[in-house]
């Protein structure tokens, strides 16, 4: 008959002499996966970084110097200009604007064909401006234009203050036209 | 069904989902990453940064080939429609929009698909 036990004799297995177990293959499996989950989640997150890196690099290199702290204006968008052309005969009240143009001549272009349909007998283009605010006021006797103003206050009150310059009645300066680049 | 492929997708979609969940973020926060807004309002951003988390739970349960995940990732499906069609006013951007969707979850809910998660 047979007997199962220990044979006399004979010792225990030394514990340290003992294989640990495998891991199991799901366990490796699981490991790998979360490994490349980490990887891919890292590929997306350095090509938003890539993504922010060139996006800065844009808004330094096609924004123009005389941009306003306009934060509707965005980096991408390349800029707009825009020129006024003022009748410069005495007593002469006819004007145009040229704005929100891809280019200066095409600005300048408009302008000076309001000037003149406003019958301006010496129309004469003022300083092109590439952004922002900007306001012309009209008075009895004179006119006045604002330059790209930073706000549409600043632009409306430079506009008001350049038609009171020297005027018969100053008073009568009110604005008459405001756009917004 | 190849397992390579299948891994090669998920991990693929789930670097553009984490991506696109940066960009929702940044853009409900107020910062255009790109330049120009990605989404044509906050509300949509919302959305698709809710879509964006729950696609990177569901696709890390495919991956680890838990067939829960599929579920979980078939229920975003009315989310993900309801994102292209709200996503854009051109109707291309829309069309392709709800394009890719119809493709992703085609290809997760192709039988072979389903009986390689049942498998494992």
């Amino acid at each position: 008959m047979a007997i199962n036990g220990p044979k006399f004799g004979s010792s225990a297995p030394d514990p340290s002499s003992v294989p640990p177990k495998p891991k199991s293959a799901s366990r490796l499996g699981e490991n790998k996966a979360g490994k490349n989950l980490a990887l891919a989640a890292g590929g997306g997150i350095l090509l938003f970084i890539v993504l922010a890196v060139m996006n800065s690099n844009t808004t330094s290199t096609t924004a123009p110097s005389s941009t306003p702290a306009n934060t509707e204006q965005t980096a991408a968008n390349a800029p707009r200009y825009g020129v006024y052309a003022v009748d410069t005969a005495e007593n002469g009240r006819g004007w145009g604007l040229g704005y929100d143009a891809p280019t200066e001549e095409e600005a300048k272009k408009v302008a000076m064909e309001q000037c003149q349909k406003a019958e301006g007998a010496q129309c004469k283009l003022m300083s092109v401006f590439t952004a922002g605010y900007t306001a012309i006021a009209e008075g009895s006797t004179s006119w006045g234009t604002s330059g790209a103003e930073f706000s549409a206050q600043d632009a409306r009150n430079e506009a008001v203050a350049a038609c009171r310059d020297g005027a018969q009645d100053p008073d009568s300066c009110k604005v008459i036209y405001e756009t917004k680049f | 069904m190849k397992p390579k492929f299948f891994d090669a997708f998920s991990y693929l979609l789930f670097g553009v989902s984490t991506l696109l969940l940066l960009i929702s973020l940044s853009e409900i926060c107020g910062l255009k990453i790109l330049g120009d807004a990605l989404y044509d309002s906050t509300a949509v951003a919302v959305i698709d940064f809710i879509i964006n988390i729950w696609w990177l739970v569901a696709i890390s349960m495919l991956i680890r080939k838990q067939k829960r995940g599929l579920a979980m990732f078939n229920a975003s499906f009315g989310a993900n429609i309801l994102s292209s069609l709200k996503s854009s006013n051109d109707t291309w951007e829309i069309l392709v929009s709800i394009a890719i969707t119809a493709l992703v979850f085609w290809f997760y809910n192709r039988s072979s698909v389903k009986s390689y998660l049942s498998t494992q």
